[in-house]
This record gives C-alpha cells, structure tokens and sequence, in this order.
C-alpha cells in the first residue's frame, strides 16, 4: 500500500513540487501544512505513515515543530526538507529525531530516495 | 569598500540555486555601492533578512519578464504569463534557497548566519537604510544583465 505523507512547507511552490514528486512515485499525499502549528493539527488528524518538514516557517518552525510531533508520536518518521543545510542545523534535527535531511535546492530522486528508506525502517 | 570574501557566498549561492532549480546559467557583472534602493514597478523583489554573525537583507531584484522566465522554469516549463501566486510563491522559494545556500556557504567558513522567512514586494518602491552598506552586484545572463543582488549589510554593531 501506498505511504501516506504530510507535507508542510510554508511555500506553496515547494508543496506542490513535492506533491508532484511524491504523486508520481508511488507515495500519497494526504496532507499539507504552512506551518509548525498547522502540521501538529494536520498530523493528529490524518496520522500519516511520514512527514515533509521545511525548517525556516513563520509562526512555528520546522525544529520546534518535530519536537512536539515526537511528543506525540515518538517514532514519528520526520525527513527534514531545508535550505538552510548548515552542519550544526542537520545535527541539531537529527538530535531531535529526524530520520533523514533533504537539503533545498533538491533533486527528484533524493527525495524518492530518503522517503523510501524511512518508510521501510 | 567592497569586502569579497563577504559577498563571495550570496553570488556563489545564487549561481548554484538558479542554474540547479531554473537551468540559467549566470555570470557576476561589477558590483557597485548604491546610495539607495529605487525600484520601478517592472521589477519583482525577492527580501530574506539576516541575522547572527552579519545583520541586513539580501534583495534579488528581477525584472518582471526574466521573473516569469525564472518561476516557469522552475516549474518545469509550465507557462508563466502572470505572476500569480504560485509564481510568486515559486520567487520566494528561490530567495529562501539562495539564501539557505548562501549560509551553509558561510557555516563552512565560521560565519553563522540565520536567515528569515523570504517576502516579495512588486510594485514602485523607494527603500532607505541607515548605518548599512549597501552592494549591488549585477548577475548576467549570456552577457546581458538578468537580475541584481543586492547585499545591505549593517556596518556599526
């Protein structure tokens, strides 16, 4: 069966691209979220097997947001989808339980690539 | 004066953010400092704030046709003939990437730099600034100015 995703992304370009990407390999989109609080909502309701987090978001950011969402669901399966690829930044999210980081600009494959492999852990 | 080693990474970023996400290849024209920032309606700017080891804004300036050029590309050819949000959603993502390349650029040198959510203005505008330096560095498309970088930088901490 399809995994389901929960996209969040502030930019509704991003959403799409990655909707696209996702759509076309095998992975269902059930979700999108602009923000970190939109995501912890959209999260408990549609519970959904993985999870897309952009990092720089308004309101609350894609760090604080997967704490919280580990809160929840402390084998939450999160992949970070960030331009902001600094070292200290991917150990800081993987510190907090992110499964992969996907930095910004990406390419297609990547993010088939590590969806894939967290899916399957 | 004009610190390279400071400007270096935004134009590096911006190369490497339009040429993977947009296929433009872009070359550095000579930079200049501007008194002040006065933008006709015919241009789409795309503002990401700074803060950490430097403090200011970066401003992508692109003309309206080459912005329709950039988002179209960017999503993979579909037609661009308004900016309309997507498009302009599509602008502020290549402002947050640029500037997220830009910082991992800095992080590998020591700098630390955090950047802010991108916002896009169109239309006439006039943009003061004080105690800041402000650098444009015109990027070129097949020899003929593309876009402007504008790097404002605070200069007294």
């Amino acid at each position: 069966m399809a995994k389901s995703v929960l996209v969040v992304d502030d930019a509704a370009f991003m959403r799409m691209m990655l909707k696209d990407i996702l759509t076309k390999n095998g992975f269902e989109v059930v979700g999108e979220a602009v923000d970190g609080g939109d995501a912890l909502k959209k999260y408990e309701a549609l519970k959904p097997d993985l999870v897309t987090l952009d990092i720089t978001m308004p309101e609350m950011d894609g760090i604080t947001a997967l704490k919280e969402l580990k809160k929840m669901n402390p084998d939450i399966k999160a992949v970070m989808c960030s331009a902001m690829g600094q070292q200290s930044m991917v150990i800081e999210a993987i510190q907090n339980g992110a499964k992969d980081f996907i930095v910004k600009p990406f390419q297609a494959e990547r993010v088939v690539e590590a969806l894939t492999k967290v899916g399957n852990m | 004066m004009v610190d390279v080693n400071v400007i270096n990474p935004f134009l590096e970023a911006a190369i490497s953010t339009l040429e993977m996400v947009a296929q433009i290849k872009l070359t550095v024209g000579k930079p200049f400092l501007r008194e002040n920032l006065d933008f006709s309606d015919e241009n789409v700017l795309t503002i990401v704030g700074i803060t950490g080891a430097m403090k200011g804004r970066v401003i992508m300036a692109l003309p309206a046709s080459n912005a329709k050029n950039v988002a179209s590309n960017m999503m993979m050819g579909m037609p661009v003939d308004e900016l309309n949000e997507m498009a302009l959603s599509a602008l502020s993502e290549l402002g947050n990437m640029t500037m997220g390349t830009a910082a991992t650029i800095f992080s590998t040198k020591n700098v630390l730099i955090d950047i802010t959510p991108p916002m896009i203005q169109h239309g006439t505008v006039k943009m003061e600034t004080f105690n800041s330096q402000m650098i444009c560095v015109p990027m070129l498309k097949d020899g003929t100015d593309f876009m402007e970088i504008n790097i404002i930088l605070k200069t007294n901490n």
